[in-house]
């Protein structure tokens, strides 16, 4: 009798914590970095879980039934959207029955919208590879977008919880002071001011407006910090990539990619275009190689060792090493291996 | 301010008149000099006011752009000091960039692009080009009876058994529709068409319920349902086409399967099939086939006790990164046409393992084991055979399985395994659907990319009606354009 009662109040007290946890926002992100961005504007009014991880491709993830049970209680799913995911999410949205999460409903949110898509085909066919029609799906890697991309989830979350519209906002302004911030330094932000640098940025203004400028009788080029100072030394710089995952992050810090390992986009590296890479990098002294963590390491590893190289592994998501467990280390992680690798003098 | 130009020719007409006039004393004259630096002192302070509320206006100016530059990125992704043209002279012309501003504030610019632009996606279509050529130690007429199954490769010689034309589309908000058609190359060089699979399926049901209508293979066991350009083997299984005939089990059907609110992926299905003809080889079969003597004739479809029903539940189990588990029951029940009272039975098990790294290479290694057992129950009725005497009820069992591995060993080659065994009661060493029968297979297969495959397959047949054994050799060329939807776990 007592055992019942018992166990009867543990199951109230059991429901009454899953009745109060079940007030978070049910938020499923197809890949981490989603996730992360969507932690930090959601905090804890969200509940947040990533399909993918962060070392595995994001082409090529197996719509496995336990990710339908996943999906089926999501109030919101997150996707890269620019067909990155267009082999696993359909079937997994289908399966998992949630009419919320059919693409076309609120609950569907392509994060893509209204970031400025670059390599978009026209008349590609698949004689160039797996090549993706809509543009390069990996945009997340410059962290100006990242800020669109929080944008376009906090207003998400204020479709879901019009009360909470204003924190969502606020927690968005905060991430976006943030990677502003992680992105200057916080000396050059407080003495110019995060928005202006960003339009100099974009237009492509900042270098010379840094040389110019001067306060307190010095240039404003010595106060610039945090993720561009750590790349500094890799700009202009050229670099090979396994895949064609890097073009927003060469273009936002200004390494140059030069050439990729696979001689198409999908397609395995043959010994012929080994060959024409060494000699690529032989002529042009590109001394660094970087591949991601699903990737075969032997081609790169045989590149370094004939060009006198160096190979390293680079993430392309949160997880996708040791040492990223947000967006900021992610983009800690990038600028600080690409930009110590060309400091050495390698 | 304001008074600022009015105290300037003031002071000068007050300044005029006092020296215009000839009395000036000295003391006139100090007091007019102190009044005169009075007034540059005021003046310079008026100065310095102007300028100070220059500078503040000029501050607010800054911050307002900035304000509507974060506006206008968050709704159109790019700063509204994008539109500015590069030429235009920087530096403090602060009321030309504020009107611009605003100027753009009231004009929106269009949204940044990103190609899907005005374009709407109404269907898919690809088209699948799958030949087989081989040869066999047994004859062409014996061949044709171990290679039961109609996209199996038959002959010796070379076969076009799939080309498989696929569509798929959505509907409206609440419908998706898919087809697949199937053109076939039969041996005097006609063309067949089949209608393969043209079903809805409903996206917006509740509770997470799903319902699917139209012609499609039904969701027994797991390879049935499979098109042949997803198997892993050149042929269907032999069990398979023992129960369900050289297509399949594929009818019209109306089909619910609901999600479980189980933490664990579980999922029941429910079909209502109207199983006439070839395609439902073990109910309302055409006429005139024959099981074990018993003739089929003809059956009507009279009451609901004459449909086919399936009871289907499948679970899934993450074992951990790597593992996964997919289980399934299934069961059909329904009339058969042996008789007026033949009624078949037929259930079945799956079981399917996976074993691949979360960091794998465009999907390699891995390791994948699947298996199925799966037995049928036909009782006769009281029938006729095929001199048209009567023949009493009978219950003829039937059972078989199959287990195949397949190993993704290096970036697109796979090579797989896969052992048949079938068996059915009674005296049936003649009867080549009935007779106990063993088959191993050996595959390679080399995937140039995902749409593109080459496969060399080896079969051994060991069966009662076979003398002796009999090996078969087969390679395979697919390939597949268009747009094609992304296939089940």
């Amino acid at each position: 009798m007592l055992k019942t009662w018992k166990m009867g109040m543990a199951a109230v007290m059991v429901m009454a914590v899953g009745v109060a946890a079940e007030d978070k926002i049910k938020v499923v992100a197809a890949l981490p970095n989603l996730r992360s961005i969507a932690e930090q504007v959601g905090g804890d009014q969200v509940e947040v879980t990533s399909i993918a991880v962060g070392y595995q491709d994001a082409h090529f993830v197996d719509p496995k039934p336990s990710f339908m049970t996943l999906l089926r209680d999501a109030d919101l799913l997150l996707v890269n959207g620019l067909e990155l995911e267009i082999g696993w999410i359909p079937p997994l949205v289908q399966g998992s029955r949630n009419p919320n999460i059919n693409q076309g409903s609120s609950g569907y949110v392509d994060c893509s919208a209204g970031v400025p898509v670059v390599e978009v085909p026209s008349g590609a066919t698949r004689a160039e590879g797996d090549v993706h029609p809509l543009g390069n799906p990996h945009y997340l890697l410059d962290p100006m977008n990242a800020k669109i991309v929080a944008k376009t989830i906090a207003d998400a979350f204020a479709r879901v919880r019009p009360g909470a519209a204003d924190a969502f906002a606020e927690r968005c302004k905060q991430f976006c002071k943030r990677i502003d911030t992680a992105m200057f330094g916080e000396a050059l932000v407080d003495a110019v001011g995060g928005s202006k640098l960003c339009r100099l940025l974009d237009s492509g203004e900042l270098w010379d407006f840094l040389a110019k400028e001067t306060v307190d009788g010095q240039p404003l080029a010595t106060k610039l910090g945090g993720w561009l100072a750590r790349i500094a030394p890799a700009r202009g710089k050229k670099v090979i990539t396994y895949h064609k995952s890097f073009s927003y992050f060469a273009n936002r810090f200004g390494v140059v990619v030069a050439e990729y390992v696979e001689p198409k986009p999908g397609i395995q590296p043959s010994a012929s275009h080994l060959f024409e890479l060494v000699k690529l990098m032989t002529d042009n002294s590109i001394k660094l190689i970087i591949r991601f963590p699903y990737n075969e390491a032997k081609s790169t590893e045989l590149l370094a060792a004939k060009t006198g190289g160096k190979a390293i592994v680079l993430p392309t998501e949160v997880g996708g090493v040791d040492g990223t467990e947000d967006y900021f280390k992610l983009m800690d992680k990038l600028t600080g291996d690409i930009g110590a690798a060309f400091a050495e003098g390698k | 301010m304001k008074t600022f130009p009015l105290v300037l020719p003031v002071c000068l007409v007050l300044a005029a008149t006092l020296l215009g006039e000839e009395a000036a004393s000295r003391q006139d004259v100090e007091a007019l000099r102190s009044e005169v630096t009075e007034l540059k002192q005021a003046l310079a302070e008026q100065r310095q006011d102007f300028q100070t509320r220059q500078s503040l206006l000029a501050g607010a100016v800054e911050r307002l752009a900035a304000k509507i530059d974060w506006q206008h990125s968050s709704r159109f992704g790019t700063p509204i000091s994008e539109d500015k043209p590069k030429d235009e002279g920087k530096g403090s012309d602060l009321e030309k960039e504020f009107e611009q501003a605003l100027k753009g504030a009231e004009t929106p610019k269009a949204p940044a692009p990103f190609a899907a632009v005005g374009s709407l996606k109404l269907i898919d279509i690809a088209f699948d080009i799958l030949t087989d050529a081989g040869t066999s130690t047994a004859s062409e007429d014996e061949l044709a009876r171990l290679e039961v199954g109609d996209h199996d490769p038959k002959v010796r010689g070379v076969r076009m058994p799939n080309e498989e034309l696929t569509l798929a589309g959505v509907v409206d908000p609440y419908f998706r529709g898919d087809a697949n058609v199937v053109f076939q190359i039969q041996p005097d060089g006609e063309t067949s068409v089949e209608l393969e699979e043209a079903y809805f399926t409903t996206t917006s049901l509740p509770a997470g319920l799903q319902l699917r209508g139209g012609q499609m293979f039904e969701q027994f066991g797991r390879i049935n349902a499979m098109h042949p350009h997803t198997w892993d083997f050149v042929d269907h299984t032999v069990i398979n086409s023992r129960l369900f005939g050289p297509d399949g089990l594929r009818a019209p059907t109306a089909e619910l399967s609901w999600l479980t609110p189980m933490p664990f992926f579980a999922e029941l299905t429910g079909a209502v099939i109207y199983g006439r003809g070839g395609t439902a080889l073990s109910f309302l079969d055409t006429e005139g086939d024959s099981f074990d003597g018993h003739v089929t004739g003809k059956r009507q479809v009279a009451s609901l006790e004459d449909l086919v029903y399936l009871i289907r539940a499948k679970t899934s189990f993450d074992l951990s990164d790597e593992w996964t588990l997919v289980n399934g029951a299934s069961a059909l029940f329904g009339p058969n046409s042996a008789g007026s009272e033949g009624n078949t039975q037929i259930y079945g098990m799956d079981f399917y393992l996976k074993w691949k790294p979360l960091n794998n290479d465009h999907g390699f290694p891995f390791v994948a084991l699947q298996a199925e057992a799966m037995g049928r129950r036909y009782q006769t009725g009281d029938g006729v055979d095929a001199d048209g005497r009567p023949l009493a009820n009978e219950v003829l069992n039937d059972w078989g399985c199959y287990a195949q591995a397949t190993w993704g060993f290096s970036r697109g080659w796979v090579l797989g395994a896969r052992y048949d065994y079938a068996n059915g009661d009674g005296e049936n060493a003649s009867d080549f659907l009935r007779d106990e029968r063993n088959r191993g297979t050996v595959d390679l297969t080399y995937y140039p990319s995902e749409f593109s495959k080459i496969r060399l397959q080896t079969n051994v047949d060991a069966a009662d009606h076979l003398d002796g054994e009999d090996e078969s050799v087969w390679l395979q060329v697919e390939v597949l354009f268009g747009a094609h939807g992304a296939h089940k776990f």
